[in-house]
């Protein structure tokens, strides 16, 4: 229901209960009783014309505008006496009579059917059909009595009309007081957050049936089985009756404002989970904003086809019948999450559809992430491996050079020696073979400094502290050596290191204008550290390309390189590698 | 005088063909060719030759085993036999190792050294009889160092020179025959050297090219 339509509906009802007082004469009673009457029937249309707007999914605000309209029209009376009006507005009187008490059955219905559009029950449906059977025979024979010449026929002796009146007084005041026990027994049947949920209508909605069984008393009094209501308790039980009637609107308003608080909670709840947005977090903290302890987030797992609950366990969803009930929460057609929660919790689909919204941020977020870790894992695994899978190319490459080509160029010098050195008579032809043979030595060692650029040999033969001093022992920079490694290196993570040696010691030789270079390599802890430091004129650029390509490379293999600004001038470049 | 019996390692064939003729030619007895660590080993000991010339990078690992077969055969092979240490990639640091590891003569040269024939066939000599031959390349490389470190100013040119040749584990002779002095004059320049740098003399050529190796290793 909109405002709109809320507000005018508000005014017509303001109207009608001004006219319907005026129509049943009610200002000729003292003052309390038309405010009271008013009081009522327009408290029930407003509290009813809120629910409607605050949840115009539920009936039950709409039912409870019918009800305050119905207690307008035809609001009851008969404790006080007939109208005994005479002038125009006789006829409009007399209808309304026919329609006293419909405002109670309406509430009775109200809270059997509560949270949703008709009761679940079968016996509460059977009530609700008595009772409108009831009240539709108590209108009839209201009706007849008020208009005897209706059918042209005096269906009812006039002497008699008022025993059949009160007979159907008792019998829809008793089933009235059946339906009061319904419903208290709908409030005993709920738990948990049911309870906290329907109880306050439910109570009420029991008390405003029950109460009026008490009014029982003038029929049986009129049929002369009990001695008549002496009149000091006639206007408490006016008092009473019309308490108690409000009951429900109040405990509806009630749920409203709860609800609203609730939607307040939700708020935190998605500013908690903004802050950490992890799925324990968003459970916790919807379970409290809902006021369900039980409520579960649970994750769906396309892997193992079932749903997750937040440690990660396969959890079943509950069966239909349950107490509880699941809000699934799906994106593009698959199944991200589901909601399982008390089914009292559908009485307020918008806050349910925040929670289905923040849930579904939740775990899309996890997922992301959970992908994306996964990916980062596979592309740091195979950065690892294309290095080294390089290293172990460039390793192969160093050997069959070595192994290969050094050698037989090697033996080709000293053949071409041996011939020259055994050609005795001819010193010209010995001189080319010399010259031959110093070529190929020549050859020989151009091979070797190639080699030694794609992977030095003493790293292969003698492994990252060797190498890293014959790397010292041939810097142009004087270089102090602290080397400290307990030489269980892999291949790969020994490359690295010696590869960022060498690399920051040319650095420092080609730039730093240092006096001395430190070089450092130890091995804690399953890994191996090296420090290169200058007392040079600093300033290196961490992100360019050469220092850009060594982190790189120490990254690849799991590695982390550091460069800074060395205190009192000059630059540190550390790389920490895991030694595998 | 008998020939110096001699076994070769090489895993490759081409070069320990050529290195077994070139000592034949020259007067070495060939007793065993070789290509593994194991196969050295084995061959040294069923032999027991004056010398192994031997590759440093064999099967199975192609890493250091010349220098291991070194370690191995002075700590249990057959008294007499000498080492003769050939790479493609000479190290300061395995030098000193070879000549730390034991009392009785040592090479570590470059394999390039083989086709100088004459200079190769000199170190082999001196390698049989005792001596120790440390490349040149090493020690020019340990003496550019030092001398940027500032000790070595103290040397003149020709000390130097002289201080380079006992690296390399010439005697007092080799070393008056490349600077064409006489014995007596190089005695005299080792002693001021060793002055120079506080050096405790040494009793004998191995134990001097060690100490000198030592001295210019250290930084």
């Amino acid at each position: 229901m909109s405002r709109g339509a809320a507000a005018l509906i508000a005014l017509v009802a303001l109207a009608a209960g001004l006219a319907s007082e005026h129509v049943r004469q009610v200002w000729l009673q003292p003052l309390w009783v038309p405010v009271i009457d008013l009081g009522v029937g327009w408290l029930l249309v407003g509290c009813g014309l809120v629910a409607a707007v605050a949840r115009p999914n539920q009936p039950a605000g709409r039912r409870l505008v019918l009800a305050g309209s119905l207690w307008i029209v035809g609001a009851p009376r008969q404790w006080f006496g007939g109208t005994g009006r005479t002038d125009d507005f006789i006829q409009l009187d007399a209808v309304s009579f026919t329609l006293v008490g419909w405002s109670d059955a309406v509430i009775a219905f109200i809270a059997l059917a509560y949270a949703g559009r008709l009761p679940a029950r079968r016996r509460d449906l059977m009530i609700v059909g008595a009772l409108v059977a009831a009240y539709s025979f108590q209108t009839f024979v209201r009706f007849l009595n008020v208009f005897p010449d209706l059918f042209g026929v005096d269906v009812l002796n006039p002497d008699g009309s008022g025993t059949v009146l009160a007979i159907a007084d008792v019998l829809r005041t008793s089933l009235l007081g059946v339906a009061g026990l319904l419903i208290a027994q709908r409030w005993l049947a709920t738990r948990g957050s049911s309870r906290r949920l329907l109880g306050p209508v439910l109570l009420a909605g029991a008390a405003s049936c029950l109460v009026p069984l008490y009014g029982i008393w003038f029929p049986l009094s009129q049929l002369g089985f009990i001695d008549p209501v002496p009149e000091s308790l006639a206007v408490p039980s006016f008092w009473l009756t019309n308490a108690v009637r409000v009951l429900v609107p109040i405990a509806m308003l009630f749920g409203i404002l709860r609800q609203r608080v609730s939607r307040l909670a939700m708020t935190d709840v998605i500013a908690d989970v903004g802050r950490t947005p992890s799925a324990v977090e968003l459970e916790a903290a919807l379970a409290r904003a809902l006021g369900d302890p039980s409520l579960r987030v649970l994750s769906w797992d396309a892997t193992q086809s079932a749903f997750l609950d937040v440690d990660g366990r396969p959890t079943p969803l509950p069966p239909d019948g349950d107490p509880q009930t699941v809000t699934p929460i799906s994106g593009q057609g698959r199944p991200i999450a589901a909601l399982v929660h008390d089914r009292s919790l559908a009485e307020d689909p918008t806050l349910v559809a925040v929670g289905v919204a923040v849930t579904r941020l939740v775990i899309d977020n996890e997922n992301l992430n959970r992908e994306l870790r996964q990916q980062l894992d596979e592309v740091t695994a195979s950065r690892a491996r294309i290095v080294d899978a390089g290293d172990a190319e460039r390793r192969r490459i160093e050997r069959d050079l070595h192994d290969g080509v050094q050698q037989r160029l090697l033996a080709l010098a000293l053949s071409l020696r041996r011939a020259g050195v055994a050609i005795t008579d001819d010193p010209a032809a010995a001189e080319a073979l010399g010259r031959g043979a110093d070529e190929a030595l020549g050859v020989v060692s151009d091979v070797r400094d190639l080699a030694q650029g794609i992977h030095p040999a003493a790293l292969t033969e003698a492994g990252l502290a060797t190498a890293l001093q014959a790397l010292a022992s041939r810097s142009p920079v004087p270089v102090e050596l602290d080397i400290g490694l307990d030489g269980r290196a892999s291949p790969g993570a020994s490359a690295t290191a010696y590869f960022v040696a060498s690399e920051a010691l040319a650095n420092v030789v080609k730039h730093a204008s240092a006096a001395i270079v430190q070089l450092r390599a130890s091995s804690p802890d399953g890994e191996i550290r090296v420090t290169v430091e200058d007392d040079g004129r600093g300033g290196a650029d961490p992100f360019g390309p050469g220092l850009r390509g060594l982190s790189d490379r120490v990254s690849a293999i799991g590695g982390r390189l550091t460069v800074e600004e060395r205190a009192g001038g000059g630059t540190v470049v550390t790389a920490v590698i895991p030694a595998r | 005088m008998s020939r110096t019996r001699v076994v070769v390692a090489d895993d490759s064939t081409l070069v320990r063909d050529g290195i077994s003729r070139l000592l034949s030619d020259e007067g070495f007895d060939v007793v065993g060719q070789v290509g593994t660590l194991d196969d050295l080993m084995r061959v040294t000991n069923d032999t027991a030759p004056d010398l192994v010339v031997t590759d440093i990078r064999m099967p199975p690992a192609f890493r250091d085993e010349g220098i291991e077969a070194a370690r191995r055969i002075r700590a249990d092979g057959p008294k007499h036999t000498k080492v003769l240490v050939l790479s493609q990639f000479l190290e300061a640091e395995f030098a000193l190792r070879l000549i730390e590891d034991g009392e009785r003569g040592i090479g570590y040269l470059l394999k390039d050294r083989i086709v100088d024939i004459a200079e190769f066939v000199d170190a082999a000599r001196r390698v049989a009889r005792g001596g120790s031959v440390i490349d040149p390349s090493i020690v020019t490389t340990l003496l550019t160092r030092q001398r940027r470190s500032g000790p070595l100013d103290q040397l003149s040119e020709r000390e130097l020179q002289v201080l380079g040749l006992m690296a390399e584990g010439r005697s007092n002779a080799g070393i008056a025959d490349r600077v064409f002095v006489t014995e007596k004059t190089v005695e005299g320049y080792v002693g001021t050297i060793f002055g120079k740098l506080g050096l405790a003399t040494a009793a004998d050529d191995h134990r001097r090219v060690l100490a000198v190796l030592k001295y210019l290793q250290r930084s």
